[in-house]
């Protein structure tokens, strides 16, 4: 199962949520996985190697950074895996070597955020996503939304994006998405991505079954 | 036919095998015009490798002093104690961090350990007083 957090925009919380996802599905969830970083800027195993000197906690999984060059050699074990491979790509979409990545997915998930910017560069990687992969379940994580702003373009955003996935429900912006770690997640964290990662869950779930069954 | 599943577990050390591979293959090709470059020049051959440096340093942590040698058994001693539940932060200052880390990758302490037998150590010393602190009431209804 290769869940892939992508975006071509930085900075919109990959590295945050492949990490936090990760700690959910295991802790909450009772599942194997495997990271694998192939942002070059390696924020994941960077992170990972930094908390695994810091605490003595037995780690929930392995942490592997890859190059994008080098999926064309693995993307066959990761088909026969019975697992969750969680992939954080690099925050562009000019690398041909993306595209095996896009066709191997089972589950995309694109954070982004309500401002002009993010939502072009959140439009074209959907656009390319969904050319490459037409099947694959691709879901809108709407992330750090504060609550005391008034996203005006809010519903254009929403309405573009519905037509090419599924918008997730919004993540508020807490700091505790900021404190976080490869080990543990806080109840406050918790609590604030639980609605999403829950309706990512289901609706995955939900979706496999139906296609299994067909 | 279709192919048998693999765990996570089996995935993860194929990767690595595939990683570790990669980079071998990649430090043969870019070493090879450095040990032409070596061959070349008579004075590097004199010089210590950096095996002979990691074997020096190994005799030398063989060979502690008593002092070294007693942290290491407070060490031992500390990681062998298993009745915490280690679930909670501490902040510390940035320079006691710096230390520790550096204690932690030369000795394996366990510093949640140490930190949890440290204020354990405290408790005991001062049980009656913080008894008596946090049984102190300020409420006029209760002091009567």
């Amino acid at each position: 199962m290769n869940i892939i957090i992508g975006n071509q925009k930085g900075g919109v919380g990959k590295t945050t949520h492949g990490i936090l996802l990760s700690n959910y599905l295991v802790l909450e969830k009772k599942k194997e996985l495997l990271i694998l970083d192939m942002d070059f800027q390696g924020s994941i195993k960077t992170k990972y190697d930094q908390d695994c000197e810091i605490y003595d906690n037995v780690p929930l999984y392995e942490v592997l950074q890859l190059e994008l060059d080098s999926f064309s050699s693995i993307f066959e074990q990761l088909k026969h895996t019975d697992g969750y491979v969680i992939i954080d790509l690099p925050g562009k979409i000019d690398d041909n070597n993306l595209v095996l990545v896009f066709e191997q997915a089972d589950l995309v998930i694109c954070p982004f955020s309500y401002d002009k910017l993010t939502f072009e560069s959140t439009i074209v990687f959907a656009q390319v996503v969904r050319h490459i992969n037409k099947d694959v379940p691709l879901f809108f994580l709407p992330n750090r939304l504060k609550a005391t702003v008034n996203y005006s373009i809010r519903q254009q955003v929403n309405e573009a994006l519905s037509g090419f996935g599924t918008i997730a429900p919004e993540i508020p912006d807490h700091i505790a998405l900021q404190r976080i770690d490869c080990f543990t997640i806080s109840e406050k964290a918790k609590a604030a991505v639980r609605n999403a990662y829950e309706f990512i869950y289901s609706s995955f779930q939900e979706k496999n079954s139906s296609n299994n069954q067909v | 036919m279709k192919k048998k599943q693999i765990n996570i577990k089996s995935l993860t050390s194929e990767l690595k095998n595939h990683i570790t591979h990669k980079e071998k293959s990649t430090k043969v090709r870019t070493a090879i015009p450095e040990e032409k470059k070596k061959n070349t020049d008579s004075e590097c051959s004199m010089k210590p490798t950096d095996n002979s440096r990691s074997s020096t340093q190994f005799k030398e942590l063989g060979n502690r002093s008593e002092p070294a040698e007693k942290l290491i058994d407070i060490v031992n001693k500390v990681n062998a104690m298993d009745h915490y539940k280690i679930d909670r932060f501490i902040y510390v200052d940035a320079d006691i961090h710096e230390v520790f880390t550096k204690l932690k990758s030369q000795t394996k302490l366990k510093i949640s350990h140490l930190a949890s037998y440290l204020l354990e150590e405290f408790i005991h010393q001062h049980k009656e007083a913080i008894i008596e602190i946090a049984n102190k009431r300020n409420n006029k209804f209760l002091d009567t």
